[in-house]
């Protein structure tokens, strides 16, 4: 192509806009690096498209300038690599798309994960309450069967109330403890209010008097609460029960060491 | 001036895109938002556009164009790739009136602006619309030559004598000269 010929192709204006296939990119920079000419004319034609460009500026944000200069830094540098060769008036559409996308998606993911994440947490909190919830009812489904069968063995007729006071007077004058005894099942309960705290190494042991035995009974080690015990099972009718002081853990010959309590019933 | 631009930027230096925004940033911002149609998007490419320009600075030839035909070729490609994105759908949608009353605000306060579009739009409709897909719609060559059943050769030709006749005005005035501009539309339509 002749010199004339190119100028007036229109294939600089092209150029200028970054509208020119590879071939013809390699043409006009084979005629700029040969003819003053035509870099004079790419000049002017550039000179124009600026002058145009500018007669549209419009005044960015006041912002965006510090932004800019902020994505300079060298922390943000692009983890996609720039092609080396890469032309100087760009052909390709190198908006960074890719990273657009992926940020885009970075985000819908890192939401997703964060919703999912947070909803599967909140649900295994929810699930724990709910477990924490229902072995709580359990348990207070059995203190509160427990309290019926208790208040029912109470108010059975057949059962009998003894209440098991201090031997010594002045001592725990109000120390008492009641043993409900229900003489057709054989079946008692205990409970015990102001009894002195022992040390550590003793406890408070129950024993029953049946009649006809002259030996105690050993029947249970005593909590320190205010909660009613079933009583261990005992054969024949009972006559007192009493209370002794013993090792931790009750008496270890079968006999009581020291009884501090007794109710006849 | 532009050769200790291209000296600085490629050096790496950032003051080479502190110069370039303030020389340049107005007018890119401009050629994005009528390409994007979004400021929130228009906005994001602006940055993009400059980032870019940091990056490959090091490869710029001054030998091959100027440096703000370099910028705007890197801003315009970047804003009509950010219009082909389903990005582009969600902000057009979300932005829309927004960009709108901004687009008429600032293109108000800024005198300059004024009449450039009616030049374009006074230019012999084949020469125009060559204008309007290019500049202001993002169209390649080849995309023109398929809707609209173009030759290539002839959209170059035509793209020819459309950047002619803004040379035209621009040598006879300074950009920003409204009376020239309007001198020009006269004499285009005296030769009509």
């Amino acid at each position: 192509m002749d010199l004339q010929s190119f100028l007036q192709s229109g294939l600089l204006e092209s150029y200028s806009l970054g509208q020119c296939d590879p071939t013809e990119k390699a043409t006009v920079e084979l005629m700029l690096s040969q003819h003053e000419v035509v870099r004079t004319e790419l000049e002017n034609i550039e000179t124009a498209l600026e002058q145009f460009a500018q007669t549209q500026a419009v005044a960015p944000p006041e912002w965006m300038k510090g932004r800019v200069m902020d994505m300079l830094d060298p922390m943000s540098k692009p983890s996609l690599p720039t092609t080396p060769n890469a032309p100087n008036i760009p052909n390709g559409r190198d908006f960074n798309l890719l990273s657009l996308i992926l940020g885009a998606g970075a985000i819908v993911l890192g939401t997703m994960f964060f919703n999912s994440n947070n909803k599967a947490k909140i649900l295994k909190n929810e699930a724990e309450k709910a477990k924490t919830q229902l072995i709580d009812c359990e348990k207070q489904k059995n203190t509160n069967q427990s309290l019926q069968q208790q208040i029912a063995h109470i108010n059975d007729p057949a059962t009998q109330k003894t209440l098991v006071k201090w031997l010594e007077s002045g001592v725990n004058t109000e120390a008492t403890a009641s043993v409900y005894f229900n003489s057709k099942t054989q079946k008692a309960f205990v409970g015990q209010t102001q009894i002195p705290t022992l040390p550590t190494n003793q406890d408070y042991q129950l024993w029953v008097i049946v009649e006809g035995n002259p030996n105690p009974k050993p029947l249970n080690v005593l909590k320190n609460d205010d909660t009613l015990a079933a009583v261990n099972n005992f054969v024949g009718k009972a006559q007192a029960f009493a209370i002794s002081i013993e090792p931790k853990g009750g008496s270890i010959n079968g006999k009581p060491t020291t009884v501090v309590m007794l109710g006849k019933v | 001036m532009e050769e200790k631009i291209i000296q600085l930027l490629q050096n790496q230096d950032k003051e080479a895109v502190s110069i370039l925004y303030d020389k340049y940033g107005a007018a890119l911002f401009g050629v994005i938002l009528k390409v994007v149609h979004s400021r929130e998007l228009a906005e994001q490419v602006l940055q993009d556009t400059f980032l870019k320009a940091w990056r490959n600075g090091i490869q710029y030839d001054a030998q091959k164009g100027r440096l703000f035909t370099w910028l705007l070729n890197i801003a315009r490609n970047s804003a009509i790739d950010a219009t082909r994105t389903n990005y582009y759908k969600f902000y057009q949608k979300s932005d829309n009136l927004e960009t709108l009353y901004h687009a008429q605000s600032d293109n108000a306060l800024n005198p300059d602006t004024l009449g450039v579009r009616q030049i374009v739009q006074g230019m012999d409709e084949k020469y125009r619309i060559l204008i309007e897909k290019i500049y202001f719609e993002g169209y390649t060559q080849q995309e023109i030559e398929q809707e609209m059943g173009i030759p290539i050769g002839t959209i170059k030709t035509r793209l020819r004598f459309a950047i002619n006749e803004l040379r035209s005005v621009f040598a006879d005035t300074n950009a920003g000269n409204l009376g020239l501009i309007l001198l020009f539309l006269e004499n285009y339509y005296s030769r009509l």
